[in-house]
């Protein structure tokens, strides 16, 4: 009987394994895919990407991922230590992921079917940020002449070698903190 | 089709060697023959990835002889600055900055200034918070992590200034730099993103440019600093002293 049902469990977890291995594997292969599916699945979020850059801030499968992890990250240290970088910024992934409309009106980022809704929805992930925080990058007209913070495009211009995807928490951490090279 | 993305490279030693270079250097501009302007003097001691730190202490001098009633140029401009409206329903409105008009009965003698967050060392507001959103920062800025404000308002009622609002609407069409929504509390953040960069607060510019230079801003940590200098010569006030919460805003001819 415990036999039993051990050997069922293993069956199960196997099987649970595998399919998260095949989500991330066809995930990984497939980028967006070529159909502008996320996760290659055929009833996926699509998802529209920046056009006038070409990458995110970190590769884009650590940030499918990981996304969350940097901004909680940045958000303390902002908020607590007064950090200013604008690696990881959310106020950054607004500017870079809204799109424009035809008249050239920024939709905000996070729309139904928009970048930053496309995913959550499809995963019901509900964010409770943009209550708070600009959804356009656009500025309101009144601090239009304020100068922005340095262009994410300047930044990535230039490159340092490539690093591995993080493999625990520990090292995560290390990483968001800028000691692991 | 393969990802091409795991050979896309990291940006974050570049960064923040760019950030240290634009960060360097002070700029000094000279006015007239004995007049000079220091620029962004504050951004030369810290670089902008590192923390902040109890070297440094900010504050406010407020000078209530030059303040005038009529002028409001210092709320006008923190509330431009951070988005808040004025002018709408007074019982809900936010208000981070407020001007105060005060008369003595038997000289008629009236004087006024602005009233913000008082930036306390020993902030009643953090004492009373139940989930330690309501904090002060190392170098002295009280402030509400609004990341884990749940909106109970006991902050509200134990500041003994009342300088904390409630948001009580859904709001849009916020400042990137100062992100504002239903159901938390905030007060004056010393403009501390503009701190952290370097300038001064808003309500510290515009005075000096539309209103009557009755603000100065400065740390009151480093002797050597104008309001250092200002506070140890001259005979300066806080509101509500015996409290002794210590406030970092300060009043000379209260
Ligand atoms: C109740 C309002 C509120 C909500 C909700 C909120 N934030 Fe914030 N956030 C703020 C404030 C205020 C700041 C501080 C801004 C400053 O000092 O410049 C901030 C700063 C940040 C920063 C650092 C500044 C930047 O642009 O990078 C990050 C990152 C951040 N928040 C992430 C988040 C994320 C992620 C969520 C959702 C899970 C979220 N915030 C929800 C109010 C909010
Ligand atoms: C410099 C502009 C830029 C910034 C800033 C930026 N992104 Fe991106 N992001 C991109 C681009 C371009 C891609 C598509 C990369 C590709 O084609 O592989 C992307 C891809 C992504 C993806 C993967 C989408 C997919 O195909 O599955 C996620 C998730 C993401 N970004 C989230 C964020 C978040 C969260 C932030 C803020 C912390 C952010 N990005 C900041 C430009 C940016
Ligand atoms: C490729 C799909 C995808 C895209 C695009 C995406 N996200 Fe996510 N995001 C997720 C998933 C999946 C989760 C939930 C992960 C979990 O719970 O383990 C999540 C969770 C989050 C969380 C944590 C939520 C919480 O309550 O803990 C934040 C914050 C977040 N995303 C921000 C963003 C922002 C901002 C953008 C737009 C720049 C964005 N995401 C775009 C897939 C995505």
């Amino acid at each position: 009987m415990i036999s039993g049902m051990t050997s069922s469990l293993l069956k199960f977890l196997s099987l649970a394994i595998i399919a998260v291995l095949l989500t991330f594997s066809t995930s990984s292969a497939s980028c967006a895919g070529e159909d502008g599916k996320v996760g290659g699945r055929a009833d996926g979020p699509v998802l529209e990407l920046p056009t006038d850059v070409e990458q995110c801030i970190r590769p884009t499968e650590f940030m499918r991922v990981n996304h969350m992890y940097l901004l909680e990250h940045k958000r303390d240290q902002t908020m607590r230590q007064g950090i200013r970088t604008d690696d990881a910024s959310l106020q950054g992934c607004v500017d870079c992921h809204a799109k424009k409309d035809d008249a050239g009106k920024a939709i905000p980022v996070n729309d139904p079917g928009q970048f930053c809704a496309a995913c959550h929805e499809y995963v019901s992930v509900k964010l409770d940020c943009f209550t708070c925080h600009r959804t356009t990058p656009d500025m309101p007209a009144s601090t239009a002449n304020i100068p922005r913070i340095p262009a994410h495009k300047e930044l990535l211009a230039a490159n340092t070698p490539p690093l591995g995807m993080p493999a625990d928490v520990q090292k995560l951490r290390a990483y968001l903190d800028g000691e692991l090279k | 089709m393969t990802c091409t993305s795991g050979s896309k490279e990291f940006i974050d030693k570049s960064r923040r060697d760019f950030l240290k270079k634009a960060g360097a250097g002070v700029t000094t501009f000279t006015l007239a023959s004995g007049v000079t302007l220091m620029a962004y003097p504050q951004a030369q001691k810290r670089p902008l990835d590192e923390p902040v730190s109890a070297k440094n202490r900010w504050g406010l001098l407020i000078d209530v002889n030059k303040c005038t009633p009529e002028c409001d140029a210092c709320v006008t401009a923190c509330a431009s600055e951070n988005g808040w409206k004025q002018g709408g329903d007074p019982r809900v409105d936010a208000q981070w900055i407020r001007k105060l008009t005060v008369k003595n009965p038997k000289s008629g003698y009236e004087s006024s200034f602005p009233v913000m967050c008082q930036h306390c060392e020993n902030p009643p507001c953090v004492d009373v918070c139940p989930t330690g959103a309501s904090f002060k920062r190392l170098d002295g800025i009280v402030l509400v992590d609004k990341h884990t404000c749940i909106g109970c308002r006991y902050c509200m009622i134990a500041c003994p200034y009342n300088a904390r609002s409630f948001i009580h609407e859904p709001l849009t069409d916020q400042r990137p730099w100062a992100p504002r929504g239903k159901g938390t509390v905030e007060s004056c953040t010393l403009c501390v993103h503009r701190v952290d960069r370097g300038d001064e607060p808003a309500c510290v510019e515009k005075c000096a440019t539309d209103g009557n230079g009755a603000l100065m801003f400065g740390d009151l940590n480093d002797p050597d600093s104008e309001i250092s200098i200002r506070v140890a010569t001259y005979a300066t006030k806080q509101i509500r002293a015996d409290l002794g919460l210590n406030p970092g805003v300060r009043y000379e001819n209260l």
